[in-house]
């Protein structure tokens, strides 16, 4: 009787789990269907699907000397804020580590700002400072290159925190000194191998959330220095076709980027703990050789 | 030689976090601060010219309507969805992929991708229409109700997103020693995991909230300027002219006292749903 009732209501849960499971998956990957299909299709008007099928979306995108420019600009854009903002959390966060802690609450409020800070709101904050101050810099890449760094900030620091619990940073680091290893030593040899999964998730998502950012760029440099979405947002107007092929580039490379971080970011306990064990292991080793 | 060492040492954590403080000094924390300043420049005079202008004071209703009646629904939705998978996601990585991506696929291209959907000639219309269920004319992608259904396909996962870990820490020890003690399900879920997640699902509800309130990009292409929401003046005024500058700065500074407001809410809430976390 109680087995019963048991299989009747894990099987109830499954069931209520892929009806919404099912409904977000509909929800997500229909637009992007669609989008797919209209920039494949040659004609289009009442039918479910399209009536004739060209890539001619494809080859005009590619043609286009604005699409190469701007996502030229957008790849160094990303990549560049990306390495800024692990780089600079990175060594922000084994300041915190080795040190005393007094800094750690104000950096972590520091990095809660963006979280909360619209784009629009900050790319008027950017404008008008540097207006005041530093008029030359307005319109400039660095600018925006600098904003998108800020604004990614939080995902960066809250990925790497986790990934520097896991470790014992303060262990590992004072075997090094006494080792004689130099803080670069450190950072190369040691530190940055052992986060290297929290690396790859911070630095992807910090990618994406660069490239795909609109707000920002439109805002602070616009046609200056146009971006892939400030380009995409011009012919979302003129051209539906071109729109939907650009609209599919930009979606893929998000899809990459984005589901890549979060398969990394999966609870993998096994590896994990295997991983700070061996770690834990090494460095209470290292601990030790020094003592004898 | 080691004297000089240890007289270095110390030093050395501080000097790490400079960096990052300067990215937050000239990319935050200036920016912000130039924006306080220059929105009180004319003393209180620009704040009442903004507040008496009845199209700035709509846009700010409708973009509080429009976040409220969007979080709402996120919430419940995303936060459903993060408790049926909680417990699964070890062995089905796939779905976390799907998840951060939907939830961080915004911006212009997922408005496109919203307007083939349910624009007049997008599929999901010509499906319904087929189905003998027409859209149009009574619905409208460009107003605060199409605009929703943008909003939702990425707020509904990001409420995923950062619920899970609260989801998760629900055990199942929990709910058997609940039963044992003679506790239905609905008492379980009242007296024992609302309890436990109502903090983390009111913090993570913050954080919605500041998302919807936030959006720029997808309202303002789908749109195309033609929906009043607070965020979209800001953008106009900017591009419009130098003149309009203080104007926009008045309504961020608005924006601004509200996500202050909220991220208060989030801090309280997040130091109570921590205590279940660790």
């Amino acid at each position: 009787m109680k087995h019963a009732t048991s299989y009747d209501n894990k099987s109830q849960e499954h069931w209520f789990m892929w009806l919404i499971t099912g409904f977000f998956l509909i929800y997500t990957f229909l637009p992007l269907i669609a989008t797919l299909l209209f920039s494949l299709a040659r004609r289009w008007t009442t039918t479910i699907l399209p009536e004739s099928w060209t890539i001619n979306a494809y080859v005009q995108v590619f043609r286009d000397p604005a699409f190469v420019g701007t996502m030229g600009r957008s790849l160094f854009l990303s990549i560049l804020a990306s390495i800024i903002e692990v780089g600079v959390v990175i060594l922000a966060l084994l300041a915190l580590n080795i040190g005393k802690n007094r800094i750690g609450d104000w950096l972590e409020a520091l990095a809660i700002i963006p979280v909360a800070l619209p784009g629009v709101v900050l790319a008027i904050g950017v404008v008008s400072f540097y207006g005041e101050f530093l008029p030359v810099l307005l319109g400039q890449p660095v600018l925006l290159i600098g904003a998108e760094a800020a604004f990614g900030l939080p995902f960066v620091y809250w990925t790497l925190q986790n990934s520097f619990r896991a470790i014992n940073v303060k262990l590992l680091y004072e075997a090094a000194c006494t080792l004689r290893c130099t803080t670069f030593q450190f950072l190369t040899g040691i530190l940055i191998p052992s986060l290297k999964r929290g690396i790859a998730v911070a630095g992807a998502m910090a990618f994406a959330t660069a490239f795909d950012d609109f707000a920002l760029a439109q805002l602070i440099v616009g046609a200056g220095w146009e971006t892939y979405p400030v380009l995409l947002n011009k012919y979302f107007r003129i051209d539906g076709h071109q729109t939907s092929a650009m609209s599919m580039i930009a979606i893929i490379i998000t899809f990459l980027f984005t589901s890549v971080a979060g398969y990394l970011s999966q609870p993998d306990q096994n590896v994990q703990k295997e991983d700070d064990f061996i770690i834990q292991k090494k460095a209470s080793d290292m601990g030790e050789t020094v003592k004898a | 030689m080691s004297g000089n060492k240890k007289g270095w040492r110390p030093e050395l954590p501080s000097l790490l976090t400079v960096p990052y403080l300067v990215i937050c000094a000239f990319f935050l924390i200036f920016p912000l601060t130039a924006l306080i300043r220059t929105s009180f420049q004319d003393g209180f005079a620009g704040w009442i010219r903004v507040m008496q202008n009845s199209t700035y004071f709509i846009a700010l209703k409708q973009s509080l309507l429009l976040a409220a009646w969007t979080t709402v629904e996120a919430s419940i939705a995303g936060a459903a969805l993060a408790l049926v998978w909680a417990r699964r996601l070890k062995r089905h990585g796939w779905f976390l992929a799907i998840l951060n991506f939907a939830a961080h696929n915004g911006g212009i291209s997922l408005a496109f991708a919203i307007v083939a959907t349910l624009g007049t000639n997008g599929m999901l219309t010509i499906l319904l229409k087929k189905a003998g269920i027409n859209l149009y004319p009574g619905f409208q992608l460009s107003s605060i109700q199409g605009l929703h259904w943008a909003y939702l396909s990425f707020l509904i996962p990001f409420m995923s997103m950062i619920f899970l870990p609260a989801a998760g820490a629900l055990r199942q020890e929990w709910m058997e020693a609940a039963s044992t003690l003679g506790a239905g399900k609905f008492q379980y879920a009242f007296r024992v995991a609302g309890p436990v997640l109502l903090p983390a699902y009111l913090s993570s509800t913050a954080l919605v909230f500041l998302q919807a309130l936030g959006t720029y990009a997808t309202a303002q292409a789908i749109s195309g300027d033609n929906v009043n929401l607070i965020t979209i003046q800001i953008g106009y005024l900017i591009q419009q002219s130098l003149f309009r500058h203080a104007d926009a700065n008045a309504l961020s500074f608005i924006l601004l006292i509200i996500m202050v407001f909220v991220v208060l809410i989030y801090r309280y809430a997040n130091r109570k749903a921590a205590r279940w976390l660790e």
